[in-house]
């Protein structure tokens, strides 16, 4: 077990073209479980490469607990991971699939059948170690691509998208296995998911990432609460914070007002004129009689989820979603009056980073 | 093998039976020389198409070094699969695999090689082995033959579609390049190897050029080679030659039948590239 800290790291594949990663500092705590998450192409499987040691980092230091690996040998840094395609070796069965690193470590064969024994039976694998991978289901051949990382026993596991290939129920199943087998084990796991839902529900703590850089690392309930900036804003939750783009003016004595659209929202606002970026909710939004509230919009869309309701509103050009209880008794063109909970809105500058 | 898609009504019927319509006149356009060759081998002369002899089979064997020639052809065309196996597999894994500079360009400096008609080769290469003192000997013949071009070719591409985590994934377990080489790469290339093997052999066993030019005695002289000569140095005799070329051509067949389906699927997966 150990802790993982990055220090600056960049990755750059092309020399003239956007770099993967850009300055990344981070630290995972020993024993954590640490969510890597962005949309595709953000630079996460990038992130758990430089630090499993398959590439070089063009600049930046990766340490694994006090030890500086950066010019390490990947065999040479105790971390394993569980690939993007599993990458399970199609010509071996499972038993020898699970078995290959320690053979290739020269591990004494007892040794080895014990290990991938206990390792076979922590994740049911029992009945299917003489099969190929070929002849193995999509969540079976998750389950041995985590046994083989499993086996090994290493500081670190680097998981990058393990659960992405396979359907949502079953990905539920696993993700609640995985969450107990950290449990049991406590070792320091790095997590790669684009999936915000998977994210919010596995890690301690979540990194956002996009286009290779850092937008904000805190736990679920800081992503959620206080989105650092309106990627963040956007990206978490399902369906994302509506972000309402307008301009702040002062009302003089207290406070000040925002105006987008068809919209006049009051706000705490100090000094801040111009432009800026409002962000709320859904389920912070609610509708009222048209004449009432902030504003009238019209009901573009009714996508009832059964415990609650999303509607998705046009109000004079913003588009703006609320989430209602029940099913509410709402048709497309119906006009409305939007109200939205004061203390619940976010306030970001022009450039999206958030006010206050 | 597959089986005609006959399961599928009368549609399906009537494609298969289309295919095998189309399929039929080309299987005899190939096979009839090869019955050919059978037949007159078992011809007497002159005329021969009244009384088939299988004396002619015996007749060549007895006339020629006949053994010799088939064990020189063995030991000539086994030699040369191992060694451009070997050499084709490794060299593939580096221009497939390895980064080193000029990889690329040296890569294509081997193709602009494969541009090269063989016979301007010949001259040279026995240059080469006369100064070594090679000429009518196992090694001039073989050394030669032991890196293909072509073969690198075709094992580079096919390592080119192994996905690169499976050699990521032994890495970081702690494997070297051999052990990913021997123990990964060999054993998922296995189809690719197997064709490369079987054309290989095809190839030398059907050599005929150059060891005509690096052997002198019959001692060393492989089949084919044997054969051509029995009309220089024996009275000219059509049936004998079919003979030696049919018993020639046994050891070719018995190697497609008993590797066909591995050289098929390895020709199908080079080719999906
Ligand atoms: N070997 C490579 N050579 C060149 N560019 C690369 C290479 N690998 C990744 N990239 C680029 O680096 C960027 C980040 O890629 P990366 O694979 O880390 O994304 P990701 O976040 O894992 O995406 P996904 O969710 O789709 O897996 C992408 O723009 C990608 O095109
Ligand atoms: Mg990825």
């Amino acid at each position: 077990m150990a802790s993982v800290t990055l220090r600056r790291l960049a990755k750059r594949y092309d020399p003239h073209g956007r770099p993967a990663l850009e300055e990344l500092s981070l630290a995972v705590n020993d024993g954590e479980f640490f969510v890597l998450l962005g949309p595709s192409g953000c630079g996460k499987t990038t992130a758990l490469r430089c630090i499993a040691g398959l590439d070089e980092p063009s600049a930046g230091e990766v340490l694994i607990g006090e030890r500086d690996v950066t010019r390490l040998d990947p065999a040479a840094r105790d971390v394993a991971m569980v690939f993007q395609t599993h990458a399970l070796y199609p010509h071996l069965t499972v038993r020898r699939n699970i078995a290959f690193g320690l053979e290739v470590r020269r591990v004494p064969a007892a040794e080895i059948a014990r290990r991938v024994q206990q390792a076979a039976d922590r994740l049911g694998l029992g009945t299917l170690l003489d099969r190929r991978p070929g002849e193995l289901s999509g969540g079976e051949r998750q389950r041995v691509a985590l046994g083989r990382a499993l086996v090994r026993e290493p500081q670190v596991f680097l998981l990058d998208e393990p659960l992405s290939h396979l359907e949502p129920t079953l990905r539920a199943e696993l993700r609640a296995e995985l969450l107990e087998l950290h449990r049991a084990l406590h070792t320091t796991v790095v997590y790669v998911t684009h999936d915000q839902i998977e994210a919010m529900t596995m890690g301690q703590r979540i990194a956002v990432l996009e286009r290779g850089r850092l937008r904000q690392v805190g736990t679920p309930a800081e992503l959620y609460g206080r989105p650092a900036d309106v990627f963040v804003a956007r990206f978490i939750g399902s369906p994302g914070m509506n972000i309402l783009r307008g301009r702040g003016r002062g009302t003089g004595d207290d406070g000040g007002v925002v105006d987008c659209g068809a919209f006049s929202i009051p706000v705490s606002l100090e000094r801040y004129e111009g432009e800026i970026y409002l962000g709320v909710r859904p389920e912070h939004v609610s509708l009222v009689a048209p004449d009432q509230g902030i504003g009238a919009a019209d009901v573009r869309g009714v996508e009832p989820l059964g415990p609650d309701t999303l509607v998705r509103l046009d109000g004079g050009g913003e588009p703006l979603v609320a989430r209602l209880h029940g099913i509410p008794d709402l048709r497309p063109g119906d006009r409305v009056g939007v109200k939205l909970d004061r203390r619940q809105l976010h306030l970001f500058d022009a450039a999206g980073a958030r006010l206050g | 093998m597959r089986k005609p898609d006959g399961s599928r009504g009368s549609r399906g019927s009537w494609g298969a039976w289309l295919t095998y319509a189309l399929a039929l006149p080309l299987a005899i356009l190939m096979i009839a020389p090869f019955l050919y060759m059978v037949v007159s081998a078992l011809m007497s002369e002159p005329d021969s198409l009244r009384h088939p002899v299988p004396d002619n089979f015996t007749g060549a064997l007895v006339a020629l070094p006949f053994g010799r020639f088939l064990l020189n052809s063995l030991i000539f065309s086994l030699a040369v699969v191992a060694g451009q196996v070997l050499t084709s597999a490794t060299a593939a894994y580096a221009f497939a695999r390895l980064r080193f500079p000029g990889r690329d360009r040296l890569f294509l400096a081997y193709l602009c090689a494969l541009m090269a008609p063989a016979i301007v080769l010949v001259i040279p290469r026995f240059l080469l082995i006369d100064a070594f003192g090679w000429v009518d000997s196992y090694q001039g013949l073989i050394s030669t033959e032991l890196v293909s071009v072509s073969g690198i070719f075709l094992l580079r591409q096919f390592f080119r579609t192994i996905p690169r985590d499976l050699e990521d994934a032994a890495r970081l377990e702690g494997a070297g390049e051999w052990t990913i080489f021997w123990r990964v790469i060999v054993p998922l290339a296995r189809p690719a190897l197997a064709t490369l093997a079987v054309l290989a052999f095809a190839d030398q066993w059907r050599s005929f050029m150059w060891p005509l030019v690096a052997t002198r005695s019959s001692g060393m002289q492989p089949l084919e080679v044997g054969i051509a000569n029995l009309e220089g140095v024996y009275h000219v005799s059509w049936s004998y030659q079919m003979a030696a070329a049919v018993a020639a051509v046994i050891p070719l067949m018995v190697l497609y039948f008993v590797a066909h389906r591995y050289f098929i699927r390895g020709i199908e997966q080079t080719a999906r590239v």
